[in-house]
């Protein structure tokens, strides 16, 4: 695989506290990910660390579908902190992954464990076509492409035609989740890059079955693990997330995509200003599970307010975003006796809620870094740019 | 006129001001509504913005004088310094609502909120023309009805724009010169007819607290020009749309740090909020 190493030049205003601190926070938690495929032998990233699960090692085995979406955070925070060697960890996770894929294109659910490769999985296929579709991007190698091109064409060949979404080969047997949206979402990655309109469609007939599921409070049917449970906002962001950025590849012909996300995306903003703090769960009521955050939510929420501010050019999505990643940023340890809780960040808060119980999780430590990279770059962005309009 | 003036707490300098500016202008200042710093629908609301850490600050503050904290936003004393030069400059000596209405003669009745059950009657009994807010939360239907004309306040930042929190500093970030804006209170947040408006010059903002201070003053000063325009009578009033603003909450710690910096580096407003205009359609 070909090595590419250039990296985008520094900003050049003075940076403010906070980001600042973001810089901090972002480097521990890029650490402990790389620590995650270490634990591995390179060969993907463990799923999570935990001493209570995992009293032996700490780390669980690797996670394909994480590891699959880890590589465009890998590849973005070596252009953050211009730290080259960060393109060759993701590129090599990527091709860790090829090596998983089947002769049809799936990629597999579950953990490596054992030497075992478990049945495939939608949700993870779509997750590592992102890592995929990054790697190739950023090496130029065609093979990653191929792999993604074959994972997607997998993928549109699932498609239920009675349901207009995907059935079989997912978590909970015979339920089909809401955020399967961040599955087509990947698929249209693949579209833009090859063209072929079997994905395109397939994807489209996907978000507009999830699109009819939107409820008038703003809630999405189906966004939970399991059929319903309260859903984390976990998976509620993955929603969103897939909407966001499927409305984004569509042009004019996603906006209605992206008002469901508006709409589902503001109506948990405002529940959180009124609260003070996201939930770590809501019902379909949108009534929320405040005893705890799940603090991966708040990272992805994060993202996703911050993108639909960009495009909206309203500043309160900024605002909540900030709030829900400064709460993950008072809560990640940059000092723990174990240097394995060191920048790591967990399921939930406090550590015995209901998300991923007392585990740190690695997609936990891949948002926070996602989000801590998008703060930045818009607060660097006000800081040179002065107020809005001038 | 009757009047009825709010206060947010015991020591609010906002709440002191107008009660002795109203009398020396002659208004019949009935009652005073007092709400108790700590009660417990307040601290759940306060907690839950801002978490405990930052609603001890919040409150210690206030019990050492009136200044909210701030940590990237100057010296919390500065918000407090404009009121301060404001009630020494008209002479006034008071420096708790209790000790002006007993030097004003006004009844104060401290309540838990302004929508119990002991602020409704004491409120029904002192039968108002106009309840004059100087703090003290969100007004529920029930008092809104009691007053004859209505209730005034003054909103801190440029109406219909900016509604809800911290509307200066969101005025500013949006690059709009901040200003106050008296209006009629109704049921919705920050959507009632508007009387007057004044501008808070953008040089008054030092740093958000010197820039809160002064809205404030700003504040007490529109407020009696307003009081003063509803005894004469014949004013008129500009009905707002819910659709022309936007409602606001607390803004964010590094959002305050980012307009913080612009401040210092002097990138003043480029327009004012008469010019300034919402985006039709998200996207």
């Amino acid at each position: 695989m070909s090595q590419a190493t250039t990296l985008t030049p520094r900003p050049t205003a003075e940076p403010t506290d906070f980001q600042r601190r973001l810089v901090t926070h972002a480097d521990a938690a890029v650490e402990w990910l790389a620590r995650s495929i270490a634990a591995c032998g390179g060969r993907g990233s463990a799923a999570y660390y935990s001493r209570w699960y995992r009293p032996a090692r700490g780390w669980a085995p690797p996670y394909p579908e994480t590891t699959g979406y880890i590589i465009e955070t890998l590849i973005a925070h070596a252009d953050f902190a211009r730290r080259p060697e960060l393109i060759e960890l993701a590129l090599s996770q990527a091709d860790w992954i090829r090596t998983l894929q089947e002769d049809d294109g799936a990629l597999p659910g579950g953990w490596i464990a054992g030497g075992r490769k478990p049945p495939p999985s939608i949700f993870n296929t779509g997750q590592m076509i992102l890592g995929l579709v990054a790697a190739g991007d950023r090496s130029g190698d065609a093979a990653c492409l191929e792999s993604a091109r074959r994972a997607a064409s997998w993928l549109a060949g699932q498609v239920d035609s009675a349901t207009g979404t995907w059935m079989a080969h997912s978590y909970v047997a015979g339920y089909s989740p809401a955020y399967y949206t961040r599955v087509a979402w990947p698929v249209l990655e693949v579209w833009r890059r090859t063209g072929d309109s079997a994905l395109k469609s397939a994807a489209v007939r996907v978000l507009d079955t999830i699109a009819g599921w939107q409820q008038p409070n703003g809630a999405i049917r189906n966004w939970e693990f399991r059929p319903g449970q309260p859903a984390f906002t976990h998976t509620m962001a993955y929603t969103i997330r897939g909407f966001l950025e499927s409305a984004r590849l569509l042009g004019n012909e996603g906006d209605r995509f992206f008002d469901v996300a508006l709409r589902a995306a503001d109506a948990v903003r405002r529940r959180m200003e009124l609260r003070g703090r996201l939930a770590g769960a809501y019902d379909a009521e949108l009534r929320g599970r405040y005893w705890y955050t799940c603090l991966t939510g708040n990272c992805q929420f994060a993202i996703a307010w911050m993108k639909l501010g960009d495009r909206t050019r309203d500043a309160r999505f900024l605002s909540a975003a900030l709030k829900a990643l400064e709460f993950v940023t008072r809560r990640q340890s940059l000092g723990a006796i174990d240097p394995n809780v060191r920048g790591a960040i967990a399921g939930s808060s406090p550590l015995w809620g209901r998300y991923l119980t007392l585990r740190y999780p690695n997609w936990a430590a891949k948002f926070f870094v996602d989000a801590c990279h998008a703060a930045h770059a818009r607060l660097q962005r006000l800081v040179e740019d002065g107020p809005c309009g001038s | 006129m009757r009047l009825v003036v709010t206060s947010g707490y015991g020591r609010s300098l906002h709440a002191i001001a107008l009660l002795h500016q109203l009398r020396a202008r002659g208004h019949d200042v009935a009652l005073c509504l007092s709400v108790r710093l700590l009660n417990a629908a307040r601290i759940r609301f306060y907690v839950r913005q801002l978490g405990w850490r930052r609603f001890w600050r919040k409150v210690s503050a206030k019990l050492r004088g009136g200044a909210q904290p701030h940590s990237h936003a100057g010296s919390a004393a500065g918000e407090v310094a404009a009121m301060r030069r404001y009630l020494d400059h008209a002479g006034i000596g008071s420096r708790s609502v209790a000790a002006a209405c007993a030097a004003l003669g006004v009844r104060e009745v401290r309540v838990g909120t302004l929508n119990d059950d002991a602020a409704l009657s004491a409120l029904r009994a002192a039968r108002p023309d106009l309840v004059v807010y100087a703090g003290g939360g969100i007004l529920r239907r029930p008092l809104l009805d009691i007053p004859r004309l209505g209730v005034l306040n003054a909103h801190g930042g440029p109406l219909p724009a900016f509604r809800g929190m911290n509307s200066g500093e969101w005025a500013l970030f949006h690059g709009v010169t901040p200003e106050v804006t008296v209006h009629f209170i109704d049921a919705g947040v920050d959507t009632g007819p508007i009387l007057l408006r004044r501008p808070v010059p953008v040089e008054s903002w030092q740093d958000i607290p010197t820039g809160r201070g002064e809205s404030t003053r700003a504040s007490v000063e529109a407020l009696l020009e307003a009081v003063d325009l509803v005894a004469r009578g014949g004013y008129e009033v500009q009905p707002q749309s819910p659709d022309d603003g936007r409602q606001f909450f607390v803004m964010a710690e590094p959002l305050l740090e980012v307009v913080q910096r612009w401040i210092a580096d002097e990138r003043t407003p480029v327009r004012t909020a008469a010019e300034f205009r919402w985006p039709s359609r998200p996207g």
